[in-house]
């Protein structure tokens, strides 16, 4: 186990390598001139060259690579075109208002999600099925910038109890939280529920029943516990994805997190900050799949890397 | 069903009448913390760097100009008590309000006027050094006072002045990250903390040398969202909101604490005609002056105040916003569709023809260019929209004349230092064509770009204005662009709110700012 864990985690360095040459490659293919950009509109030809050469913009893209991956290795991953200011250090100040906002939205999300859709699969069919399925659809129509303003209208401008912005205090988390957890509470309820019925018809656990065991056993111990394996794998992609920051709730509620960051320097193509975050993303994805594999080992014991 | 339905009934009642409720109260700000939501964030805190409207907002509160503008588009003096030039417009000298600190404490004098202009010289990659590259000299005369000696005659040196802002030179000397987390200026607020992205937190400086402002405290923060923003100022989690989306004033018009402010601006928009635009055929139907009226004939601007900006906009009465200075009316193009079809069938496009135009892809300008689209398909011009993000387009628009495929472009254009040369010369000049310039109708009068290039040199206010005139009628009958009008500058905030003073088209400025609190 241990063995496997070390190899699959030396074996994300050259997947790094491939990923940062694609990155680095596609970044630059995107039309568009950070240095104009930067420059504004009334900025003279000689300006804007002026810019190129400072943030080394003129040189041949293989030399800018070279240059960056060189600094990489060193932990520098360069300094933005558009603050000036190291993207280390940008991406660190501003990590945190992700990473409360993805703590925000799993601190109920997949709890209530799982929790409906395994009610859903032991009362297939009946009333609470067709209302918990309901409920999840309502989830996963709603968009979130509509669940955000509505939230906002409702709770903020016309009752006047939560803020509509910022994440200064328990109140200022809630709106947030509600549409960073609803679409993931919805999409976890489908799923737990389809695969809690897919175990549900599997022989142990007509085994299980017809050794007398009682029904809540049967359904905890043998049924939900092998449906983990699916609801795992989909809550791994879903924290991934939510990783990379929210440009939604971000936007809606004025948070300067990570997704905010990456859709402001794309616009003014600030090269070096959206190849620091791409970079960081796919090394969340690579690391959250590692622990989903590591943790099938732990649920179901059959499952062995060796 | 029919419970539900009207327990929904009964909420939404509920709902309306607490807004009513709350708004007979009278208002008062809970704090001394003066709030304001900008739609985005300033690019950088040095005021040399900056370029994009917002990073002027933000550190105009920090930094201070020799002169600087009023509200109705007069230069008046500011850390400079008064200005003289000399007679064939070379020098101009400027004496110095004394005992004035920077923020760090260093004095502000003669010297550091000197020190800014180096600092422009030694680093091309500033904003700064488009403010001065007209500059020959600088020179201390004594400790307060200065002149400025320029490489040739240009009127525009007051107006471009007000864009030069001062800086300790202590503080420059350390740097473009210094500055990036200090502020050293003479302004009435001094930095406190700023998340990039986030905020940018200021703090009243009680050594200001003149009347300052009340509130303790001056924050900007960051809320792109329109709806969030509207709903901050109604909650009073903001005081101030720039700016109001045409869209959603009706929103909070009728709310007694709120005040919506609403400003002629500078933004003028127009559609560029490229006049040496071949069709597949290998007609020119922009190089026909004909066709480019008759566009200006068949395009409603009154039609599309209404429809874009919800009746926020001025319809165009020259190629400048009316808030500019040497601006000199002229004869609108009333929508006259006969008119405009006969000037096309003169010209031979009876039968129209297709044309692309770029346009920026945010909602707003798409509308505008689906208008224009829906106007000129009255005259038979099939348009067909190009939609790019911002940043692409300035690519496409930086093309030069031979690999350009720049057909019309839906875009516009202000004059930061409010002056008639900014407003025309980049983007109608014969010398301005891209990457030089954004003269993407590749236009090319040999009058009008004598007029400005005179014009420059001249010191005669008179003389200044007629030249300016004659280029603005030249430009409006030849038709360039299709004109299509000023929208105006909408912001809001709370009515607790006073001492706000504005530059031309409504640009807040906080030197006096307080809160009935």
């Amino acid at each position: 186990m241990n063995r496997y864990f070390i190899r699959r985690l030396l074996a994300t360095i050259p997947l790094m390598f491939v990923i940062s040459i694609f990155v680095f490659m596609f970044i630059h293919l995107i039309p568009g001139d950070p240095a104009k950009t930067l420059a504004g509109v009334e900025a003279s030809v000689e300006e804007v060259e002026a810019i190129r050469e400072e943030f080394g913009l003129n040189k041949p893209i293989l030399v800018q690579y070279v240059d960056y991956m060189k600094n990489l290795f060193h932990g520098d991953m360069g300094r933005s075109l558009k603050s000036n200011l190291p993207v280390t250090e940008m991406i660190a100040s501003r990590m945190h208002f992700t990473l409360r906002l993805v703590v925000a939205g799993m601190i109920w999300a997949p709890f209530l999600g799982i929790f409906i859709g395994v009610l859903c699969a032991i009362f297939r069919g009946k009333g609470f099925d067709h209302f918990g399925m309901l409920f999840a659809i309502t989830g996963l129509s709603a968009p979130g910038f509509w669940l955000g303003l509505m939230g906002i209208e409702i709770f903020s401008v016309r009752l006047g109890l939560l803020p509509t912005a910022g994440l200064e205090n328990w109140r200022g988390y809630i709106l947030p939280s509600l549409v960073m957890g609803t679409g993931i509470m919805a999409v976890l309820a489908r799923y737990s529920r389809s695969s809690m019925l897919e175990t549900l018809r599997e022989d142990y656990v007509r085994t299980a029943r017809a050794k007398g065991q009682k029904e809540f056993w049967v359904m905890f111990s043998h049924a939900f516990r092998n449906s983990l394996i699916q609801i795992i794998t989909i809550l791994g992609l879903q924290i991934g994805g939510l990783l990379s920051g929210s440009v939604i709730t971000e936007t809606i509620f004025s948070i300067p997190g990570l997704g905010r960051l990456l859709v402001d320097s794309i616009a003014y193509r600030d090269y070096p900050v959206i190849q620091g975050l791409l970079m960081i993303f796919a090394l969340q994805y690579v690391l959250i799949n590692l622990i989903v594999d590591m943790l099938y080992g732990v649920i179901n014991p059959k499952i062995r890397y060796d | 069903m029919k419970k539900l339905v009207s327990l929904m009934l009964t909420g939404a009642l509920a709902f309306s009448l607490s807004t009513g409720a709350l708004a007979a109260e009278e208002v008062k700000s809970p704090d001394n913390d003066l709030v304001v939501a900008l739609q985005a964030d300033a690019t950088h805190l040095d005021p040399h760097v900056s370029s994009n409207g917002y990073s002027n907002t933000i550190t105009n509160a920090m930094y201070e100009t020799l002169l600087t503008f009023n509200e109705k588009s007069e230069v008046v003096p500011l850390l400079a008590k008064e200005w003289s030039v000399s007679e064939d417009g070379l020098s101009y000298t400027f004496v110095l309000n004394e005992g004035i600190k920077f923020h760090d404490g260093e004095p502000f004098n003669a010297d550091a006027v000197v020190a800014v202009y180096q600092r422009g010289l030694d680093d091309d990659s500033l904003t700064l050094k488009r403010s001065i590259n007209n500059w020959e000299s600088v020179t201390a005369d004594s400790e307060y006072q200065v002149t400025i000696k320029l490489k040739e005659a240009n009127n525009t040196f007051v107006n471009k002045i007000t864009q030069v802002r001062m800086v300790s030179p202590k503080a420059m000397e350390q740097g473009k990250d210094y500055l990036a987390k200090n502020s050293a200026g003479t302004g009435p607020f001094k930095l406190s903390d700023r998340v990039d992205g986030g905020y940018t937190k200021l703090v009243r400086n009680d050594d200001y040398w003149q009347e300052g402002p009340g509130v303790d405290t001056l924050t900007f923060t960051v809320v792109p969202e329109d709806g969030s923003r509207i709903a901050m100022l109604q909650t009073g989690e903001a005081d101030i909101i720039d700016p109001v989306p045409a869209i959603d004033v009706a929103r909070i018009e009728d709310d007694p604490t709120i005040v919506v402010e609403n400003f002629p601006g500078i933004t003028y928009r127009y559609v560029t005609l490229n006049t040496q635009m071949e069709l597949p055929d290998g007609r020119k139907p922009f190089a026909d002056k004909r066709v480019r009226q008759a566009l200006n004939y068949a395009f409603d601007s009154k039609a599309y105040a209404q429809v874009v900006f919800n009746g926020y906009a001025v319809e165009p009465t020259s190629i400048f916003s009316q808030n500019i200075m040497y601006y000199a009316p002229q004869t609108p193009y009333t929508p006259d569709l006969d008119k405009a079809k006969e000037l096309m069938k003169e010209a031979g496009f009876e039968d129209g023809f297709d044309v692309q135009i770029i346009v920026d892809n945010t909602t707003i300008e798409m509308k505008g260019a689906e208008f224009v689209k829906q106007q000129l398909s009255q005259i038979n011009v099939n348009v067909e929209l190009l939609a790019n993000e911002s940043t692409a387009n300035a690519e496409l628009t930086s093309a030069p004349l031979e690999d350009t495929t720049v057909q019309m472009w839906y875009v516009n254009w202000g004059s930061g230092s409010y002056e008639a040369d900014g407003s025309m010369r980049n983007i109608l000049h014969g010398d301005k064509f891209p990457p030089n310039g954004y003269n993407t109708a590749f236009w090319n009068n040999e009058e009008f770009n004598n007029l400005l290039d005179d014009a420059l040199k001249m010191t005669d206010t008179e003389e200044i204005a007629e030249a300016y005139a004659k280029a603005q009628a030249i430009a409006w009958e030849e038709c360039p662009w299709i004109f299509l009008g000023n929208n105006n500058t909408l912001t809001a905030h709370k009515s607790y709110v006073t001492g706000m003073q504005y530059k031309p088209a409504g640009e807040l400025v906080f030197r006096t700012i307080s809160m009935n609190h």
